[in-house]
């Protein structure tokens, strides 16, 4: 079942001076699986998206958000269930490790969630492995003692063992260093697979979506400009340029060059098939002036 | 005369186990006027070195001398503080008024500046930085990108030689990333000396110097675009990773197509590639 939103609209402040905007008519549908993007500025509407997810931000009107067939309009009682079923992972998420070990930080989000004490080891167990991170080596260590990136891997498995459905990212690699992203997103990938779940990545960075993702949402202005399949999105180069969004060097290199020789193909994202295309691309050119 | 010098500088966190230092026997000059950029794995001892420059750190070996100042006398706290403005990773761990005109007036307050001085600055900083129009917004609710100009109003506001940015741009947007990277430029072409700690491998190509470091140590000083000629393993082991343009660059030169060494933007690749024969 889906994570189903239907002409969704959100207002911060309404009535006030500050009135804003955040969403307007947003509709989509974040199915069963898979990898999905959700790119645009600071300001576009992403988080306040993603915070309805999990009901952090509860519909202004009925019908707009459906969780696996559950209308999170006016729900009645606790949202455990929902918090358990859609993990957020928060931007800077390390900012909010606080127990003393690693093994007692990842058993608070199942203990609050009433998960019975005998499951609660082998979950932290799985999750540490989930995120890459050997269980006896870390276990015991203070979460604080930790470098950036394994701080942000304990932070992750912090959701991750509350087993969710539904796995949600902002900006996952923001203030990593080159090696540290390259291994999370890897990380992101196999967690996917393992678990047959869906994850959502929010992102500014084009060549991390481009990465990973199967599907692609531009938000610009609190509204969905673009969507679909993330080589279609991504080669439509102009438009996202009018968004004013940064487009992967690869396209930015091929649609320079496809305006020289149309047969240059620019649905290419990554390093080796943009060598090739522009090998073919001088092989066509030499043929040519051999001629 | 140089504005920062690090005679070997080694500093260990009181706290750390099995004496792990965070920075290890590290000598350097900087000019003022200089761009230098710092790069290197997390946990390398980037924001400890940047850091021991406003004397938030003192060295536990070695010296750190500022205009002429040694951080290790605590007489020359607020004269160094003042010379050196800092910029976190993120805004919101440093703002803490309630609009933004205040935000950039609490530092001076705190020098105890007359108000008249005050509001001269304050106005002329939001000029400067574009803030002019969000004056009496409260910091809450402006954008990432917004609030980091107001940390680096902030720090404008009293007047530094030098700024140590720490990850300034790493939590904004492209749009965002590139108002503040212009800003940042403005200053340095003004005179500003600065030190500029990032992880992203495009925005080394600004600074005149980059030093990396790697577990405590320098491993290369010297001119940004000799960086990336390092062979995959050393990059690796420097935890860098060149970006996707240099990447087709090495792959192309592998196939015969010889790019000529320093370009550094994909116009300048597709010039190139259009006239190659």
């Amino acid at each position: 079942m889906p994570i189903q939103i239907n002409h969704l609209s959100f207002t911060y402040d309404k009535g006030l001076v500050y009135e804003k905007e955040a969403l307007k008519d947003i509709t989509m549908t974040i199915s069963d699986q898979g990898i999905i993007g959700i790119i645009g500025h600071s300001g576009s509407g992403k988080s306040t998206l993603i915070q309805h997810f999990n009901g952090l931000i509860l519909p202004q009107k009925k019908n707009t958000i459906l969780v696996d067939g559950t209308d999170l309009y006016k729900t009645e009682g606790s949202l455990s269930w929902l918090r358990k079923k859609v993990g957020l992972v928060f931007q800077y998420p390390e900012n909010q490790l606080f127990e003393e070990t690693v093994e007692k930080e990842l058993a608070f989000g199942p203990k609050n969630l009433g998960i019975p004490e005998k499951d609660i080891s082998s979950l932290i167990r799985h999750s540490l492995e989930l995120v890459g991170l050997q269980p006896n080596e870390y276990l015991h260590r203070s979460p604080f003692t930790l470098s950036g990136g394994e701080k942000r891997k304990i932070a992750i498995a912090d959701i991750l063992a509350m087993n969710p459905s539904y796995l949600v990212l902002d900006e996952p690699t923001a203030g990593l260093d080159p090696v540290a992203r390259k291994e999370l997103l890897e990380n992101i990938l196999q967690i996917q697979k393992q678990q047959n779940m869906t994850v959502v990545i929010v992102s500014h960075d084009m060549e991390e979506v481009a990465s990973v993702s199967e599907y692609v949402y531009v938000m610009s202005e609190s509204e969905i400009k673009v969507q679909g399949p993330t080589l279609d999105v991504f080669s439509q180069y102009n438009t996202l340029r009018e968004l004013l969004l940064d487009v992967p060097e690869p396209i930015q290199i091929l649609s320079t060059l496809q305006k020289v020789d149309p047969e240059v193909c620019i649905r290419h994202v990554d390093v080796q098939g943009t060598t090739k295309e522009i090998l073919s691309f001088l092989e066509r050119k030499r043929g040519h002036c051999g001629v | 005369m140089n504005f920062i010098r690090f005679d070997h500088v080694t500093y260990q966190y009181p706290e750390a186990e099995d004496a792990i230092f965070a920075l290890r026997d590290v000598s350097f000059d900087i000019q003022p006027g200089q761009f230098v950029a710092i790069v290197g794995a997390n946990s390398s001892g980037k924001t400890t070195l940047g850091r021991l420059c406003n004397m938030l750190l003192t060295p536990t070996e070695g010296s750190v001398v500022v205009a002429g100042m040694d951080t290790a006398q605590a007489d020359y706290l607020y004269p160094i503080r003042s010379k050196v403005g800092m910029i976190f990773q993120n805004p919101d761990n440093q703002i803490v008024s309630t609009t933004v005109e205040e935000e950039i007036a609490f530092g001076l307050e705190n020098l105890q500046i007359p108000s008249p001085e005050i509001k001269r600055r304050v106005s002329t900083i939001v000029q400067e930085m574009d803030l002019e129009s969000l004056r009496d917004r409260p910091p809450h609710l402006l954008s990432g990108g917004q609030k980091q100009l107001l940390c680096i109003a902030s720090v404008l506001a009293m007047e530094p030689s030098c700024i140590v940015f720490d990850e300034p741009t790493s939590l904004l947007d492209p749009i965002s990333r590139k108002l503040v990277l212009q800003q940042i430029h403005k200053l340095h072409k003004k005179g500003m000396t600065v030190l500029y700690i990032t992880h992203i491998m495009e925005e080394i190509l600004m600074a005149d110097q980059l030093l990396i470091l790697k577990k405590g140590e320098i491993v290369f000083e010297g001119n940004p675009i000799d960086a990336f000629s390092f062979d995959d393993a050393t990059l690796y082991d420097y935890h860098l990773y060149p970006p996707q343009l240099i990447q087709i660059m090495n792959r192309l030169h592998e196939s015969g197509v010889k790019t000529p060494k320093g370009m550094v933007t994909t116009k300048q690749l597709t010039d190139y590639l259009c006239q190659y024969k």
